[in-house]
């Protein structure tokens, strides 16, 4: 609980740690597989705060204080939170894993193979309920089609038609 | 030679009219729309008051403020009482009929406007205490409760409060040159900073009941009357900081008995208020350079913590040419103290915190204050000030003169992790540094955000990286890009009012200082950079600089024109990102091209009356024939250009000549709105790699794409632009010739998975 309201209250003063609530998501369609690839990075303390609020635990992203079936908690969080729905019909993720990097959690998720791909719907609303400015940024990578958007709090899909 | 001049005006001419004929027609007029145009309208004219050059003018001014306060901490009730006599110096040219004083306490009175001005819906949580405040009829009411306000013959004046100004009506005007003495006498309840959000108050300490005080912005303070705002009396709402003037405190502070205290300016009684002991503890800390020594210990403050006296004592203050005053307090204080040479002054570094800090205090609050002076002395100027206090604020970091709240509070159990160290070991940097910009270089905070917390973080980089070699600094030109690249309704100038800045912190910390390292490390270099920074800090020194008078000087002292710089930097929402689009391979040959024959026949010669001259073709084009490439080292395989150097070039002038032989034509690509300069590794197929830069005025005419003709005598295998990520280019995929292909991450990722 200290922690969450730490991390709420720097927010304001005159010296706060990265101070900007952001994620990326590339999706990227391998062509090898049939299936769609996804990277995500946000903040590791961001998430640290959310798991430690929604799961009522005290832990420590990247220290020994992680706790123990912190990818499930993990895995968890993101799969519930980053929704895939390919041609209108909701898109089973698996959850591959997670990386630290620096200041930087990476989460990899993939799917099965796809159909071919007519209508693509993206929801992420990672940190969206923590945070009134987080924004998550949307890449694609789909057949040699590339697609940037932004995600936020009021605005959290966004639906892309592909002619190929 | 004459032959030779006429080709050239020829050739000259042609290309005059071949490009007047490819030129597409553009109908419509238009304003100057290029990005290295000139910040003349952006500006305000230079004047008497402040110069083209970005120096304090002639006629220069700034009103100065002295301050007589006698100050009663109420530790039982959390109260502050103050009773305070103000001398206003009105050097300025103009008469004054009244004079704004900042109430900052009325941000958290009762009916204060900031929450109003708030939308959004609820909080993730509220604590009870804030519950009760918010929606249980019980606001907290920490506004200013002012009890008179009069002149030295105790006769009443008159004044009006607009939310966090007060408007003091002055019997008649204050002319030119006067100076006018006023007393004021006002209480507040202390919020607690831990639940009231506020970077001044108090934190209570449930285990041994005691508080910590960290006193800020506690007094009615003169708002700043210059040639450039008027009465700078924009409200305080709760983001914006401050603007003061510079003037003179005696202070008075009564205290419980057991308190420690320190603040603002020179204790005049310390023999007094320290026991005998602790007093010859500070005698050997002022002669310690190498580590600090505690003078009241945690175990003393330990024992001290159960005790709560009823006396009192009285901390006696003068302070010299300040823009504020502040304090901080308690019973729970621990102090270690340590000198530093700088220049030939002895100056205290000092840290006070409660035992919750330990053991990361001690080991490091002290000793980085002492970097902090140290580093910023080198870098802009000696630390005029005799001390710099660093206090253990939780969750705080707020900066005044000679003192600041810093966070950094370890587990219970007494272990910290990383990254709450290195937060605390950031944030006292960038606090203490706070004593430059704007303590000192008195920029007007509640306008420009970035003038003291960008140019600050700039500085702290610097100082960082000397307290600990790799430091993970945060405003590096790599670690914006991000929020560079984010949504453009997000993004707000730079160069924008400080209450209005969407991402506070990105915006008016990290982005200026990168762009301040950006234009250290590739466009200006660290002599031209390092001087121009520190001639706008040594000119502005105890004055009160505006943007332009830092934006001016810089230019100024570098003979850099920085306009398109400080345009897209500063006064856009852009950002940077340079490619390359793609690379021609040229051959030498002798066999005139058909862009020569068509120019030789537009003025009815032939290619042959140019002389013996060498043309460069593309490996692509029409003009392209198999075989072209037998010209394989132009210096022995071209009889007339060999010739030409064994008649012009002897010995080892001429072994030394190059052996150019490949020919390249880059063309480098520009999706990003700001012009930034093209730093390219050419990597060799020898392995050998070759570092250009080209200045950011190679888009001065073309802001999309480039073209660059590159001769070497080794083969080119790759390209790298910005290969030490520099420039903050927020897209680095285009960055390479040839395209790198690299595995994703998250398939690097799974082939690990399969390894374990």
């Amino acid at each position: 609980m200290k922690k969450i309201l730490s991390l709420l209250l720097i927010v304001l003063f005159a010296f706060t740690v990265h101070k900007y609530h952001l994620s990326l998501t590339k999706i990227v369609f391998n062509v090898k597989s049939n299936s769609l690839q996804i990277t995500m990075h946000c903040f590791i303390d961001d998430i640290e705060s959310v798991i430690n609020k929604t799961e009522n635990v005290t832990c420590e992203l990247a220290t020994k204080r992680e706790v123990k079936n912190i990818d499930s908690l993990l895995q968890k969080y993101v799969l519930s939170n980053f929704i895939l729905k390919v041609n209108q019909k909701k898109q089973l993720l698996k959850y591959i894993g997670k990386e630290y990097e620096k200041d930087l959690i990476y989460f990899y998720l993939e799917t099965d193979s796809v159909p071919k791909i007519n209508f693509l719907e993206v929801q992420n609303k990672i940190l969206l309920n923590t945070f009134d400015d987080q924004q998550n940024i949307i890449k694609i990578n789909l057949n040699s089609q590339k697609k940037t958007f932004y995600l936020k709090n009021g605005n959290d899909k966004e639906m892309l038609k592909f002619d190929k | 030679m004459n032959k030779v001049l006429s080709y050239l005006i020829i050739t000259l001419i042609s290309f005059v009219s071949f490009a007047q004929e490819e030129k597409v027609k553009n109908e419509k007029a238009h304003y100057n729309t290029n990005k290295f145009k000139q910040l003349k309208e952006e500006f305000n004219t230079p004047n008497t008051y402040r110069t083209a050059s970005g120096a304090p003018g002639k006629d220069y001014f700034q009103q100065q403020v002295d301050y007589k306060m006698d100050i009663i901490l109420d530790d039982k009730n959390q109260k502050i009482f103050g009773n305070q006599t103000i001398t206003y110096h009105n050097n300025s040219p103009d008469a004054l009929a009244y004079l704004w004083i900042q109430l900052d306490q009325n941000v958290r009175a009762a009916d204060s406007k900031t929450p109003d001005i708030e939308g959004g819906g609820p909080s993730v949580f509220y604590k009870p205490e804030q519950f009760t405040q918010k929606f249980l009829g019980k606001p907290f009411d920490g506004g200013f409760k002012i009890e008179y306000v009069k002149d030295i013959n105790n006769n009443d004046l008159d004044y009006v409060i607009n939310q966090t100004m007060m408007r003091l009506d002055l019997p008649k005007p204050l002319q030119a040159g006067e100076t006018t003495v006023f007393k004021m006498k006002w209480w507040y309840n202390i919020p607690e900073h831990t639940v009231n959000r506020s970077r001044s108050g108090y934190e209570h300490f449930e285990k041994d009941g005691n508080n910590n005080y960290i006193i800020a912005q506690f007094f009615p303070r003169l708002a700043v009357y210059n040639n450039v705002e008027g009465w700078q009396n924009l409200q305080f709402w709760g983001r914006g900081e401050f603007a003061l003037e510079f003037g003179n405190y005696h202070v008075n502070i009564t205290t419980p008995s057991d308190h420690i205290l320190d603040a603002t300016g020179k204790l005049l009684n310390r023999k007094k208020m320290l026991t005998k002991v602790e007093y010859k503890r500070f005698e050997k800390a002022m002669k310690s350079f190498d580590k600090p020594i505690i003078i009241v210990t945690q175990e003393e403050v330990i024992e001290k913590e159960k005790h709560f006296s009823d006396k009192t004592k009285t901390w006696k203050f003068y302070a010299e040419n300040v823009r504020d005053f502040a304090f901080a307090s308690s019973r729970k204080y621990i102090l270690d103290i340590m000198a530093v040479k700088i220049g030939n002054k002895t100056v205290i570094a000092e840290s006070m915190y409660p035992k919750e800090g330990n053991p990361l205090w001690e080991e490091h609050s002290t000793r980085v204050v002492a970097n902090t002076l140290e580093s910023y002395s080198k870098q802009l100027f000696d630390y005029p000030y005799h001390k710099a206090i660093s206090v253990h604020g939780k969750q705080q970091g707020m900066e005044y003169p000679m003192i600041c709240w810093n966070y950094g509070r370890p587990r219970e159990d007494g272990t910290y992790s990383e990254r709450t160290k290195n937060g605390m070991i950031g944030v006292i940097t960038h606090e203490v540094g706070h004593n430059w910009f704007p303590m000192i270089v008195n920029s007007d905070e509640r306008q420009w955000t970035w003038m003291d917390e960008g140019l600050n973080s700039y500085t702290e980089i610097m100082a960082e990286q000397t307290y600990q070699k790799g430091f993970p600094s945060r405003s590096f030109p790599k670690n914006v890009t991000e929020y560079m690249r984010g949504d453009q309704d997000q993004l707000s100038p730079i160069m924008s009012q400080s209450n209005n800045i969407y991402n506070f912190g990105m915006n008016a910390y990290a982005k200026p200082a990168a762009g301040l390292y950006i234009l250290r490390e590739v466009i200006l270099g660290h002599e031209l950079f390092d001087k121009a920074f520190s001639t706008y800090a040594k000119r502005w020194k105890f004055k009160h600089p505006t943007p332009e008078d830092f934006f001016r000087t810089m230019e100024d002292a570098s003979a850099t024109d920085l306009d398109w710089f400080w345009r897209g930097w500063f006064y856009t929402t852009g950002n940077v990102d340079v490619g390359i689009k793609g690379i021609k391979k040229y051959v030498v040959t002798t066999k005139p091209t058909t862009r020569v024959k068509k120019m030789a026949a537009a003025y009815g010669m032939k290619p042959k009356d140019f002389g013996p001259v060498i043309y460069l073709v593309d490996t692509e084009s029409e003009d392209y024939t198999v075989g072209m490439e037998n010209i394989k080292n132009p210096i022995e395989d071209i009889q007339f250009l060999k010739d030409y150097l064994a008649n012009n070039f002897k010995g080892a002038e001429h072994a030394n000549l190059k052996n150019t032989r490949y020919f390249y034509e880059i063309i480098f690509e520009k999706p990003g709105d700001i012009p930034m300069p093209i730093i390219v590794d050419y990597i060799f197929t020898d392995g050998t790699k070759m570092r250009k830069q080209y200045p950011a005025q190679i888009w001065r005419k073309n802001d999309k794409e480039v073209k660059k003709l590159f001769a070497s005598d080794k083969e080119i295998k790759e390209i790298n632009i910005d290969p030490d990520q520099l420039t903050a280019d927020v897209n680095i995929e285009n960055n390479y010739w040839p395209k790198k292909v690299e595995e994703t991450k998250i398939e690097k990722f799974k082939k690990k998975l399969k390894d374990k």
